[in-house]
């Protein structure tokens, strides 16, 4: 059984197909890579799985335990966590408080969730601005408390959505590793990227969209190779 | 059980259209006002009041036909309206800094009316109050007749105005995406000021015929205020077929509830329909804006 | 005589500091009793800790969960009427009717907040004023015989009776709005600093953001919305016992409405910030009233409040709180403590 079922999902926005009929298994402990050209339809898949769309039709199964239209709240706490693509990180709130709230979705003791909040924020290493305001961050700053606040609702899958976006290339490798880290805990990841060099190197195995379907799937040497794959970006010339 | 003419009936109905007539007016500049700007203007139904006072002064003072003074209160109301907007709902960013803004001016003038003007009913009495229409079985007041006739009128009027001409499109354009909007080279700012006044015209002209057909005091504002965003809601934000459908709607639950429930309910009865809607279709009747 | 020598080597804690500022605040106001009985005086007192107790109520729904609510007359006049209703029909105290009308109140405002909620806030601040209109009119004429309509009720018993919430001198009042109003400063402290604050700090941020970390942002915007309602309707309920009289258009009325919005929004964010706009607001009103009289003050002191909040929402959005205590208080705790200074 796999961790992440998603069976035949369609998703409909007026007349605009956005995921047409997909279905896609994630196991658990690996790193899944969901690319695509814009508008492939990949952040609407993880806003299907989290809750914040309901599909058309189709079902999402977690664990085998029917997730279809539940809220976020309630999906977060089944076991699934994300992060978004343009990052919300709560801005006027310090680093500490931002990961704190993430912890309290385990724990109803406020102290409790302090001890936890600590220690994801010396795992992640951003224990120095600890209790500086979120808002006087930097982006590649801010992305690790958007992290790490995902982090501390101790997910099995976590869902990062273009994690990697915006940042230059030391801070690109230090994402990398902390992938793998994120891994290493026991974590199932499923990334959402455009920064092929981070997806492709890190990732088990690679699911393509493209307009709303699924193109190709497979290990990321043979997902570069397919003509599908180079058709959708490059157009039919590269093909 | 109360029997019920159809005499009665048909006063009601007739007296639901009215109603709705009036509401209409009201409505379509408030729904375009929701639609554009994504403000809710509380002190809608308390600038009518003014231009129902304007028009009563005009009227007592100075013995001005209120179909004459028109012409001044109109462009007045005009005015006040784009001087609103912009000094004080642009300056304010967040969307409920606006609201209350727009509610503290709603205070603002309903006490300034009451300690003016007194709470005291007032009514326009003209030569043409008392004349009435014959339709067969029926008789309707002329003024109240007339407003229905220029509510439908304008109603068609401003839609013609948004669909086909120019403005029209660039205050839909406006509506639907601000930033577009400005990337396309719409003159947002200009066209804010320019839908607030025209929102605050059509508020004027609803003012003026409601004078002659009703009593001016000085919290019927805030009544009306309810009502117009009741009907902006049933029928869709940004939506002046909505608003004109809106109108109608609740001008005939109110006038028929009042007969059929009873007065003290007919304000219940309205309210009832907006918590069905916001149960059920909160995007109204015809709602194109997203909620 | 430790916290002197404490003082003069400028060695106190900033907790402490402003645990030992406030403990003088509340002192001081214990004693005004003490030092005189003008009954005027009294009177603005009790209605300054009132309105800040109704004031802070209304912000754990209006600035803590972000939803504006200018309809609170509703839990106001509910908490008033269920108190005065039971006791005068069926002779209970109003320490338990005031009970009863609370968790009337929280279950009528949770009630409202479950369509609206949903919906974009806008929504909610409508819907409020709505209401409150609604219900207005409901006590005013349908339910005419029940309320007393415009007229009121008056149930004065006219001798001191503590059970039945009712004394002849202004002191025993004056009191229980100051434990009252201290009472809901340490509440809302201690509820910043738990769950529920946490969690509605973050709805405010980002409702989005808060539903992806499990926060069930619907749930609590009703909690919060219940607790408000509850503790506005206890506020209902000291105000006519305080009145010895019940009347729909005052209880209900638009200006119990305003005042808690006008004073949050003067006051500004935090627990202190409702507390010190009843401060400045509530003197400013009496004051009207006395020299004024009670009419001719009540549309001038409504045409005031339309002013200010116009003036404050244009220039000072955030209230004075962060201003005042940025020009004031901080520089007082770093005068009173080194560890501050250092800060």
């Amino acid at each position: 059984m796999s961790l992440l079922e998603v069976n035949s999902v369609t998703k409909k926005f007026g007349g605009l197909v956005a995921i047409n009929d997909v279905s896609l298994n994630i196991d658990e402990g690996e790193i899944v890579g969901l690319i695509g050209p814009n508008g492939a339809g990949k952040t609407t898949m993880f806003n299907l799985i989290t809750g914040f769309y309901r599909p058309d039709s189709g079902s999402i199964k977690f664990m085998g335990e029917d997730i279809t239209g539940r809220k976020p709240s309630e999906i977060c706490k089944k076991g699934i966590a994300r992060t978004f693509q343009l990052i919300k990180p709560f801005l006027n709130m310090t680093v500490f408080d931002n990961i704190l709230c993430g912890a309290l979705c385990r724990t109803n003791s406020v102290d409790v969730a302090k001890k936890e909040a600590l220690k994801i924020i010396e795992w992640m290493g951003i224990d120095k601005k600890r209790n500086a305001l979120t808002r006087s961050l930097t982006l590649a700053e801010r992305k690790l408390v958007e992290v790490g606040r995902a982090l501390a609702t101790k997910p099995k899958l976590l869902l990062l959505d273009e994690v990697a976006a915006g940042l230059n290339p030391v801070e690109t490798e230090e994402t990398i590793k902390l992938i793998r880290k994120l891994r290493d805990t026991g974590i199932t990841l499923c990334l959402v990227e455009h920064v092929m060099k981070a997806v492709m190197t890190v990732s088990d195995r690679i699911i393509v969209l493209d307009h709303g379907s699924k193109i190709a799937e497979g290990t990321p040497k043979e997902v570069s190779q397919n003509t599908n794959v180079i058709e959708a970006y490059l157009g039919r010339s590269y093909a | 059980m109360v029997v019920i003419s159809l005499e009665l009936l048909t006063k009601a109905v007739i007296s639901g259209m009215v109603l709705g007539g009036v509401y209409s007016l009201l409505a379509i500049g408030l729904t375009l006002i929701t639609g554009v700007m994504r403000v809710m203007n509380f002190a809608h139904g308390d600038l009518m009041m003014i231009a129902m006072y304007v028009t009563f002064w005009l009227f007592a003072l100075f013995n001005i036909n209120p179909f004459f003074s028109m012409t001044l209160v109109i462009p007045f109301l005009f005015l006040i309206g784009m001087f609103i907007q912009k000094f004080l709902i642009s300056p304010v960013r967040t969307p409920e800094n606006q609201v209350l803004i727009t509610f503290g001016l709603a205070i603002l003038l309903e006490n300034l009316a009451l300690f003016l003007w007194s709470p005291d009913y007032r009514s326009i009495i003209t030569p043409y109050t008392t004349i009435t229409i014959h339709f067969s079985h029926l008789d309707v007041g002329l003024i109240r007749f007339l407003t229905l006739i220029v509510a439908l009128v304008t109603s068609f009027s401003l839609h013609v105005f948004v669909t086909r001409t120019e403005m029209g499109k660039c205050i839909w354009a406006l509506a639907q995406d601000p930033e577009a909007a400005m990337l396309v080279g719409i003159d947002i700012h200009k066209l804010r000021l320019i839908t607030f006044g025209l929102a605050n015209a059509l508020v004027a002209l609803a003012g003026i015929f409601l004078a002659q057909i009703y009593y001016i005091f000085p919290s019927l504002g805030l009544r009306f205020t309810i009502i117009a965003f009741i009907v902006v809601i049933l029928g869709g934000f940004g939506s002046v077929g909505g608003a004109l459908l809106g109108s109608f709607i609740i001008g005939l639950t109110e006038a028929l509830g009042g007969v059929f429930v009873g007065i003290g309910y007919k304000d219940v009865m309205v309210f009832i329909i907006f918590i069905l809607i916001l149960l059920f279709k909160p995007s109204g009747l015809f709602g194109k804006i997203r909620v | 005589m430790k916290i002197i020598k404490e003082y003069i080597t400028g060695g106190l804690k900033p907790k402490s500091i402003n645990l030992y500022l406030f403990a003088a605040f509340i002192t001081i106001l214990s004693l005004i009793p003490v030092w005189t009985s003008d009954p005027t005086i009294l009177n603005v007192f009790i209605y300054t800790f009132l309105f800040a107790f109704y004031a802070a109520s209304w912000s754990i729904l209006g600035k803590y969960a972000g939803q504006i609510s200018i309809g609170h007359s509703v839990y106001f006049g509910l908490g008033a009427y269920t108190t005065v209703l039971l006791y005068v029909h069926y002779n209970v105290s109003p320490w338990l009717g005031m009970f009863v009308g609370g968790l009337l109140a929280a279950m009528v405002a949770m009630l409202l907040g479950l369509p609206c909620f949903r919906l974009r806030g806008l929504f909610y601040i409508f819907a409020t004023l709505a209401f409150a209109e609604v219900v207005r009119i409901i006590f005013l004429h349908p339910l005419r015989d029940l309320s007393g309509g415009a007229e009121g009720i008056p149930f004065t018993i006219g001798y001191t009776s503590p059970y039945y919430f009712q004394f002849v001198e202004k002191w025993p009042y004056y009191y229980i709005a100051l434990t009252m109003m201290i009472l809901l400063i340490a509440g809302l402290q201690k509820m910043e600093k738990s769950r529920l604050g946490y969690y509605l700090k973050a709805i405010c941020e980002d409702e989005d953001a808060a539903e992806a970390i499990g926060i069930n942002v619907l749930k609590y915007k009703l909690i919060a919305a219940g607790i408000s309602g509850f503790l506005t309707a206890i506020a209902g309920t000291f105000y006519v016992q305080f009145l010895c009289y019940i009347g729909v258009n005052d209880v209900f009325g638009i200006m119990r409405s305003i005042e808690p919005v006008i004073i949050s929004w003067v006051g500004g964010s935090g627990v202190f910030g409702p507390i010190l706009g009843s401060f400045i607001i509530t003197p400013i009103t009496e004051f009207l009233v006395l020299t004024l009289g009670m009419t001719t003050a009540y549309g001038l002191h409504m045409i005031l409040y339309g002013a200010i909040l116009i003036i404050i929402v244009l220039f000072m959005p955030e209230g004075v709180i962060k201003p005042l205590s940025q020009k004031f208080y901080i520089p007082l705790l770093k005068k009173l403590s080194e560890e501050y200074r250092r800060v």
